[in-house]
């Protein structure tokens, strides 16, 4: 009897596992479903393309289409907290009126979420039809085959190409000979700097540090000597943090230039004497994360740097409890940034100085490009489907007669032109307006004036006029890695080990966990984890490119 | 009929309340330092390093009225209420529904769908195949998408089918041989006795769609009908930003507006808890209070 | 009818599956409504969970979006040779064990005291207050409670360093000292969930016969011996089914808790799993990867499952099958 009912079980889980076996043939089926589509469209493209090729014929003298055209588009709004524009959004209509394309908006309200949320419906071939995307972002879709190639429809987008440098940047998104991402220049300026505590320095009677050691000593001065004058010793010269979901050491940026060893995260690379150099495992690394260890055992840097985040750092500052930091000068000093350290420190003062000088005549506050970080995408079903165009006309437009609404609003009621300058108003409904306006920015003096141009008085006394701060920062040393952005990225299995032994590492010497006599062991480990095959890769990559020979 | 307590009765309850009250003090302590740094301003904030007690006079409502001025906020909270009453209705019926049979000895299927429904719990298809399936039934961009995917929870089903066993044979016995049908049993008898796991598991199911958030970005492009999680965190993440002026940097929001948020979100929960409690405190009570 | 039962009983000689199948039919016929009854939740599991399983053969294959999960070219066991022959395999999966065992040992026997604690006050003001307080930490995300924890945790100014040094005792690092950080993740966690593990077997303890109390009282028992043999016993399906669930998902520690608290000097203690594919997948479109860990864990969960399930028959007397 007992037996009998084992049997029994055996054979409906059997049969159950038999139905499952069915159910999952059922399901193979059916995926064949979302994959036909693809297969269908492999056919398709013949059509669609030769309509595209010929589809000027859709369009009037204007540039409108005379049938309507459909796209849509994936972005984040630029003000999160606010609604994302609704059906009656100007732009849109402008859209409509003006080409005769009806744009579908997929707005992201999640920054934070854009990438996973792209990259999920890339993995079900539900990619919208063109869409912001970052460079580890393009370089997942590009092999998978779900990016169009631009080239045929940059015709449709004359000045967009020129004003954007599409055609100079186009080496960086070509992937096998097509051009997969559309490449643009940065509409923004260069933001980093080093800010300093002015009123600690007079009270202290220090002088601005210029080299590394001067810093040493003013950093040394601002942890012990209480600059702040309220008794307790709870200042600090240097203030960081750790990246959350890397561990990577954040704002150490100027001390790593001062020697020469600072590198772009998604392209660690220096050229050197016509030699690729993998900068964290070179000796420059490795002295500047000495200084750091050196800052550290001094005990100059912010006690909780080791565990807190971005913006617990960012905190600290604003509490007036940090001497010298690295950050984005607009987080410092634009108008409504400014306020809750002003608050806080009636008296401080901050400015923002050069970054140090290294005992080699080395100095950089950080890493920049002369790149948009955001690549534009378009779908391959997009363009199978023969959207190209009106994707294209859209992105022109964009550039050109939809600019100004696009980037400002309607003018006259949102924003006025005096002379030559734009004011901006920036009541909450115009913001919503202008939720496209990473799209159609593109750095001109123009639009920079009108979002930098500005001066603010503070309840001290002090005027802070952004404009000139943003002019010294774009002359302030750095290391420009544009030409670095056509190497491959960190081979994606073994790229979550190599980024842990990097971190893990860098973090032990700096904190004194690990002695620095085991920097050649671990610059081997991280060569077997798998540098040693991503440089190969890069450096006949950068054979290719021209970066060495 | 209760004796009179003794000594050591007294004594135990005693202890019993001790480290309760000990307990409860080390949750309310970080719970009130939130809240007070809710109601600090910043600068303050950043001197003080926060404090357990902050002067009223000192106290800011900013964070507070920044959130709740914001436009998108009671229409989200009109929906996360509707996706969380309408699919925890839904989801107990299922649940109810799959778990009464799961709990009959009679029910030839039993076994093998209790190990299928367990199976799920350590094997799944993974987020890619779940968004096809969404999307192949034309859910997308309906509330549907938020309630259907999680109908069934496989932990809180066998907690309910192990309720429904544990109920005793007798009562359902008695009313099927008054000529109940299984129907009849279950609403009649069943339910009307299973309160307290019905107020539990409700509670699971909805605190689950109450935080839903990754669902609703995924299949929801329409913003309009994103529930209040999304738009609070879309609040958040920009903070009180003057956007144009700095489009780029990511700045954090200032602790204030953080914490009212976390205020806000939470505070609801302490008052839907009492509201269940009452379905499950009789049973044991009355044996001891009974005097 | 009677011909295709006979057809079934003939082929039952060789397809011992029959006899079952008969056995069901006669079942559905019997208790129909309970079919009925179940066919909701039996779809549900079939479209929503079964049917997206088939996804997990990607596992074998090097995904390929446009080729579909079936299309994809097989590569065998490459994924699952990546994944263990990473130098971090090994360390990534003991953390994970010991995070979640540590876990499991700790909150678990706390859940159920707690809960005991809670059924023996009379006062119902009390009771409640308590009950609604703790459950609420449940709710805060762990971004927030890593702030309270830098703060209260501070080497600096935190308050549990302060009582240190107070004491005469040196300040610890707490959130990066490999030594302390799995206690601060197992004491935060239990911190966090305290009251809200509690309600399962409040409800529980709701369905026990007052008359069984009532009889214990009248033997003479004492509160203690109540407890022991009378509510404990009551709850221990529950508690065993919430082990058991929990020993079948060891191999999840926590994925939130874990990467929001941790930090590269911790990575030797705290680095799990779930945080390896996280940061695998940040880099790459490593579908395949996450389904072969996927896979991974749920045979490992499987076996500790089906042997958990042997042992609490055996030691406890109920299993959840």
């Amino acid at each position: 009897m007992r037996t009998r009912t084992v049997l029994t079980r055996l054979t409906v889980l059997t049969v159950f596992l038999l139905v499952l076996a069915a159910c999952g043939g059922g399901g193979q089926a059916g995926t064949s479903a979302p994959a036909a589509p693809a297969g269908g469209q492999a056919a398709a493209p013949a059509s669609g393309q030769a309509a595209g090729s010929t589809a000027s014929s859709n369009v009037d003298a204007n540039g409108k289409f005379k049938t309507p055209q459909t796209i849509e588009v994936m972005a984040t709004v630029r003000s999160s907290e606010l609604a994302p524009p609704g059906a009656d959004w100007i732009v849109a209509k402008a859209v409509k009126d003006q080409l005769n394309i009806d744009l579908k908006m997929t707005w992201v309200t999640q920054s934070n979420e854009y990438d996973r949320l792209l990259q999920t419906r890339a993995a079900a071939n539900d990619l919208p039809d063109v869409f912001l995307a970052s460079p580890t972002v393009v370089s997942n879709l590009a092999p998978q085959g779900l990016l169009a190639d631009w080239t045929p429809y940059l015709k449709f987008m004359p000045t967009f190409v020129t004003e954007r440098e599409v055609e100079k940047l186009k080496p960086i998104g070509t992937f096998d000979g097509k051009l997969l991402a559309l490449v643009t220049k940065t509409p923004d300026p260069y933001k980093q700097s080093v800010m300093i505590r002015k009123d600690w320095l007079d009270k202290l009677g220090l002088q601005v540090p210029k080299t590394l050691d001067e810093y040493l000593a003013v950093m040394k001065a601002f942890t012990e000597k209480d600059p702040d004058g309220n008794g307790q010793k709870d200042t600090f010269g240097w203030s960081a943090a750790v990246d959350t979901a890397t561990g990577r050491l954040l704002r150490f940026n100027p001390i790593f230039g001062a020697f020469g060893a600072e590198f772009d995260t998604n392209y660690p690379w220096r050229v050197d004497n016509n030699k690729l150099v993998y900068v964290p495992t070179s000796n420059e690394r490795r002295d500047a994360l000495q200084f750091i260890a050196q800052m550290n055992a001094a005990g100059v840097i912010d006690a909780d740097w080791k565990a807190q985040k971005d913006e617990d750092f960012r905190n600290k500052w604003k509490a007036g409890k940090i001497g010298i930091w690295f950050e984005d000068w607009c987080a410092g000093f634009c108008s409504g940034n400014h306020d809750p350290f002003a608050k806080a420190n009636p008296t401080g003062r901050t400015i923002d100085i050069d970054p140090p000088v290294g005992p080699g005549g080395k100095s950089a506050v950080s890493f920049w490009t002369r790149l948009n970080a955001a690549r534009f995408g378009m779908s391959q079903k997009a363009a199978q489907a023969g959207k190209g165009e009106a994707i294209a006309r859209f992105m022109e437009w964009l550039n050109g007669p939809g600019n100004t609404l696009t980037t400002f609003g309607e003018e006259g009621k949102m924003w006025k032109r005096e002379g030559d300058k734009i004011t901006v108003d920036q009541a909450n409904d115009y913001r919503i307006v202008r939720a496209l306006s990473a799209w159609s920015v593109k750095g001109s003096e123009e639009e920079l004036r009108s979002r930098y141009d500005q001066t603010t008085s503070y309840p001290n006394g002090e005027n802070i006029a952004v404009w000139d701060i943003l002019q010294r920062a774009q002359k302030i040393a750095k290391v420009d890695t544009t030409d670095l952005a056509v190497l491959p990225p960190a081979p994606s299995a073994q790229a979550a080990d190599i980024t842990r032994l990097q971190a893990e590492g860098e973090f032990q010497f700096v904190t004194g966990q690990r002695p620095f006599s085991q920097w050649d062991a671990y610059v081997q480990s991280l060569k077997a984890a798998g540098v040693d095959a991503w440089q190969q890769a890069a450096e006949a990559k950068a054979k290719e490119a021209g970066l060495i020979k | 009929m209760m004796r009179s307590m003794g000594f050591g009765e007294k004594a135990f309850d005693v202890g019993v309340w001790i480290i309760l009250a000990l307990v409860t003090l080390a949750v309310i302590l970080p719970l009130w330092y939130l809240i007070m740094i809710s109601l600090t301003p910043f600068e303050i904030w950043t001197r003080t390093g926060g404090s357990l007690f902050v002067p009223p006079a000192q106290w800011t409502f900013e964070g507070y009225k920044q959130l709740l001025s914001s436009a998108r906020l009671p229409r989200a909270f009109g929906i996360s209420v509707f996706i969380t009453t309408v699919g925890t209705a839904l989801n107990l019926i299922a649940t109810t529904l799959l778990a009464y049979p799961l709990s009959k000895k009679e029910f030839k299927l039993r076994q093998p769908l209790l190990l299928a429904v367990l199976f799920t719990t350590l094997f799944s298809g993974g987020l890619v195949p779940t968004y096809l399936v969404v999307r192949q039934l034309n859910l997308t961009n309906t509330y549907w998408s938020l309630m259907l995917p999680n109908l069934i929870s496989a932990f809180n089903l066998l907690v309910m089918k192990a309720f429904f066993q544990n109920l005793p044979d007798e009562i359902e016995e008695a009313a099927r041989i008054d000529g109940a049908s299984d129907w009849q049993v279950l609403w009649q008898i069943v339910l009307p006795l299973s309160k307290p796991i019905l107020a539990t598991v409700g509670l699971f199911y909805a605190v689950a769609h109450w935080n839903s958030f990754f669902d609703a970005i995924l299949y929801i492009s329409n913003t309009e009908m994103h529930p209040l999680q999304v738009v609070l965190r879309s609040i958040l993440s920009a903070g009180n930003i003057n956007e144009y002026v700095n489009p780029d940097a990511a700045i954090m929001p200032q602790e204030t507006l953080r914490m009212a948020a976390v205020v806000l979100t939470t505070l609801p929960l302490l008052f839907v808890y009492p509201l269940l409690q009452k379905h499950f405190t009789a049973g044991t009570l009355l044996g001891s209070v009974k005097e | 009818m009677s011909s295709v039962v006979e057809t079934r009983a003939q082929e039952g000689r060789r397809f011992s599956i029959t006899p079952f199948f008969q056995a069901l039919v006669r079942d559905i016929r019997r208790h129909s409504v309970l079919y009925l009854m179940a066919l909701p939740g039996i779809l549900y599991f079939l479209i929503f969970r079964y049917y997206p399983m088939y996804g997990a053969i990607i596992a074998f294959k090097d995904y390929r979006v446009l080729d579909g999960f079936n299309g994809s070219p097989w590569v065998g066991f490459k994924h699952f040779q990546a994944i263990f022959s990473s130098p971090f395999f090994y360390n990534v999966l003991t953390n994970t064990l010991l995070i979640s065992i540590y876990k499991l040992i700790f909150g678990l026997p706390v859940a159920v005291i707690f809960a005991l604690l809670l059924n023996e006050v009379r006062v119902a003001w009390f009771k409640r207050s308590v009950q609604t307080i703790t459950y609420l930490p449940h709710f805060l995300s762990w971004v927030v409670i890593f702030g309270v924890l830098l703060t209260t945790l501070s080497p600096s100014t935190g308050l549990v360093n302060k009582a240190i040094v107070a004491s005469g005792g040196q300040p610890i690092n707490f959130m990066t000292d490999p030594k302390w950080f799995r206690s601060v993740l197992v004491v935060s966690d239990i911190w966090k969930d305290l009251g809200w593990g509690t309600i399962i077997y409040l409800a529980a303890l709701a369905g026990i016969s007052p008359s069984l109390y009532e009889a214990a009282a009248v033997d003479g028992a004492t509160r203690f011996q109540r407890i022991v043999y009378i509510t404990l016993p009551s709850i221990v399906p529950v508690i065993v089914l919430v082990t058991l669930l929990r020993i079948g998902n060891l191999l999840s520690a926590g994925f939130e808790q874990v990467f929001v608290l941790y930090n590269p000097a911790v990575y030797s203690v705290a680095d799990i799993i779930d945080t390896w594919v996280y940061r695998q997948g940040i880099q790459g479109f490593q579908f395949s990867v996450a389904a072969a860990v996927g896979l991974f864990k749920g045979v490992v969960g499987t076996v500790l499952l089906v042997t958990a399930n042997w042992a609490a028959k055996k030691w406890a007397g109920t299993g959840i099958w």
